[in-house]
């Protein structure tokens, strides 16, 4: 039957043909690429009793009692990695601490060929979970890695209750200055943005934790979240003071080094949550999406069910995600944008959250208040979208949901939320100090 | 029978350059409401943004350009030019990612790549289909391979694809655990045509592909809406391929072809 015989026949092409070899090889080109992730446990033995470095907490779900604190270790994984911990100083004397916890998570941060072209130092991530914390308390922590021990850190536990407090937010800290490459240093606005951080954290101590929008480098390769963790080292507050992190995660952090070096904690994992997850802190509730899995199934019902229980319960409640619903730069009919707008949105409306941060656009802009699609008074107000040092677009000022009062401008900000029982006021910040924007936000119920 | 395989052989060169126009509207379009391209010059090769917005709109126009003339006088220069861009196009969307599974693009978008250059072998060696069927034939295995991969990955707009297709035409609430069980079965699926189109490539193997081309293409309109219509228009030779695959497989069947009879 000829039909049975119909197949492929090389014989046919002719040696001098140049195509057909062409986009084979661009195939063999694209899966050798495709393949290039590797899991390197490369070690210099050159480089010895490299200390503990990257320090950081990690929020999400309980921070009033819970505390991801992480570090690097460079060249060697060590044995033991630990945590001291007390809520008072003990001048880093490891034997003097109250407490001690090892570190639940170790391992090899993956490396990959341009990782290795760059030089980037192999690393090894550690995250050890702290527990059954007190609320609203001081403590005082070191990290060690076999006898390799860090500074004195410090930080505060978020309240129960209450709404007496302050939170920064920004997103989008990729790249960073004109003519650096992506993988290099340095970054110099994004340097300069941390400062800013700090400035803001040493002026105002009842600053309690720093949301981040997303977007950190242009991957989370080792090569980018190396540089980004390196730089934010420089959020060190006064009396070594660290800001925790309330992470999400963006469309340019997508491979396996988020994961590696974001550990959120147990809870996550064991409730199915995949990095979108509800922060309380007091009265005041902070959802974190994830615009990059899925947008309509699990998360979605999720979002639902959290957005009910926490309007009934919280006096403010606020969305950070990072693909914007309404973008200020970007063409707002695209998927990713109306995928949000279409599915999210509706939700936020019928559970009249307070405020949605978002980022993804690099840009500043605040939205006129948005219900039902059109400005509306009783709406929600949408800012960002990050400049956390990423170099700054121009917005197409034509949109209707960036007229008075709202507005958007190419200028590196970070925001400060302020809380209270009667307002959340909303301050965006240069680079310099200046303050671009501030409004307020008045209570959808009163309790 | 002469006059019927010349017929054959209009309406596949028809199907095609439909297909590279098509395909071509859909890439001017995605272009000018912004892509990877703008980022690239913005962010990495550090142009004024101003300026990367007007280089990104300048390849969409070149792109439109280049679909029109192919479509009304297909020749060498501009069939080939075609082929580098949409592969730079690719390859930029790989190298800036911010979208799942970037790092699959130049295989995902591998039958549209290399379109052009299947019309060109067409056209340069009339009567003789075997080049233009051969890669044709292997970029359609490998975009449809690569999908399958995606799939069987759990690609998270395939998810929202069923969730949606299932909630607007079907009514039925699906759960996400559902839709990725079936999402394993698609990707499977993909995978085994991929490889049967090359092994055994009968004509429902054809049929299915246009079919599900079509299908998978349309579904991004079946999710956001009317105006996500540049979506199908860049995969049109997803579904028009297979059906100009299967028009030449028939012709080399009933003139037999060399490419046929061993």
């Amino acid at each position: 039957m000829p039909g049975l015989s119909f197949k492929l026949n090389f014989k046919h092409i002719k040696s001098s043909f140049l195509p057909i070899p062409l986009v084979v090889s661009s195939i063999c080109f694209v899966i050798y690429s495709c393949n290039s992730k590797e899991y390197s446990e490369y070690i210099n033995p050159n480089h010895l009793d490299v200390p503990p470095r990257h320090i950081r907490i990690i929020w999400s779900e309980n921070p009033s009692s819970k505390a991801v604190i992480s570090w690097t270790t460079l060249f060697k994984k060590g044995v033991n990695h630990t945590v001291y911990y007390d809520t008072v100083s003990r001048g880093g004397y490891k034997e003097s601490y109250q407490f001690s916890i090892k570190a639940n998570l170790n391992g090899p941060i993956s490396l990959n060929n341009e990782d290795r072209k760059w030089g980037v130092y192999p690393g090894f991530f550690h995250h050890a979970e702290l527990e059954n914390l007190i609320p609203k308390t001081d403590y005082y922590f070191i990290v060690e890695t076999d006898n390799n021990i860090s500074l004195e850190f410090n930080f505060k536990t978020a309240p129960i209750n209450g709404t007496n407090f302050k939170i920064l937010w920004g997103g989008d800290s990729r790249m960073g200055s004109s003519g650096v490459n992506e993988s290099s240093t340095p970054h110099l606005d994004r340097q300069m943005m941390n400062q800013r951080i700090k400035v803001l954290l040493d002026q105002d101590p009842e600053i309690l934790a720093f949301i981040h929008g997303a977007d950190y480098g242009s991957t989370a390769d080792w090569r980018h979240l190396y540089w980004w963790f390196q730089d934010h080292q420089i959020i060190v507050g006064k009396e070594r003071r660290l800001l925790p992190l309330i992470i999400s995660r963006g469309n340019h952090d997508m491979q396996i080094g988020f994961d590696e070096n974001f550990w959120a904690g147990k809870d996550l994992k064991s409730k199915g949550l995949d990095y979108y997850f509800n922060t309380q802190i007091g009265n005041v509730s902070i959802v974190t999406l994830n615009t990059e899995i899925s947008v309509t199934g699990k998360q979605m019902e999720w979002l639902n069910e959290t957005l009910s229980d926490s309007r009934s319960k919280m006096k403010w409640v606020i969305t950070n995600y990072h693909r914007p619903a309404y973008p200020a730069v970007k063409d707002p009919e695209k998927a990713e944008f109306k995928r949000i707008r279409e599915n999210w949105v509706p939700i936020f409306e019928k559970h009249n959250i307070d405020l949605a941060m978002e980022s993804d656009g690099h840009i500043l802009k605040r939205t006129v208040p948005i219900r039902d699609g059109k400005p509306d008074s009783g709406g929600i107000v949408y800012i960002g979208e990050g400049g956390l040092g990423v170099p700054q677009r121009v917005a197409d000022s034509t949109r209707w949901y960036i007229q008075p009062p709202g507005f958007a401008m190419s200028a590196h900000n970070v925001h400060k939320l302020t809380f209270a029982e009667d307002s959340i006021f909303i301050q965006a910040f240069g680079m310099r100090g200046e303050i671009l924007d501030k409004f307020s936000v008045k209570p959808r119920i009163i309790k | 029978m002469e006059a019927l395989q010349f017929d054959r052989e209009n309406l596949i060169v028809w199907i095609l350059k439909s297909a590279i126009l098509l395909q071509c509207i859909g890439i001017f379009f995605i272009l000018l409401s912004g892509s990877s391209v703008e980022s690239l010059f913005f962010l990495e090769f550090d142009l004024d943004q101003s300026y990367s917005k007007f280089v990104e709109n300048s390849i969409a126009f070149v792109v439109l350009f280049l679909g029109f003339t192919i479509f009304i006088q297909p020749k060498t220069l501009t069939l080939i030019l075609l082929f580098l861009l949409i592969f730079i196009i690719s390859w930029i969307t790989q190298k800036q990612g911010g979208i799942p599974f970037a790092n699959w693009s130049i295989p995902a978008h591998a039958l549209r790549i290399v379109t052009p250059i299947g019309l060109l072998l067409l056209i340069k060696n009339s009567h003789d289909f075997s080049k233009a069927y051969t890669i044709l034939i292997l970029g359609l295995a490998v975009t449809f391979f690569t999908h399958g991969i995606e799939a069987l990955s759990l690609h998270p707009r395939f998810i929202d694809y069923l969730l949606v297709f299932s909630n607007k035409f079907l009514s039925y609430n699906l759960q996400q655990s559902m839709a990725e069980l079936i999402l394993k079965i698609i990707g499977c699926l993909d995978i085994i045509m991929a490889i049967l189109v090359i092994v055994q490539p009968k004509p429902g193997i054809f049929i299915w592909m246009a079919y599900w081309g079509f299908v998978t293409a349309s579904v991004r309109m079946v999710e956001l809406g009317w105006n996500m219509y540049p979506e199908l228009l860049v995969r049109a030779s997803h579904f028009l391929i297979p059906v100009s695959l299967l028009i030449i497989r028939n012709l080399t069947v009933y003139s037999k072809h060399p490419l046929l009879i061993k």
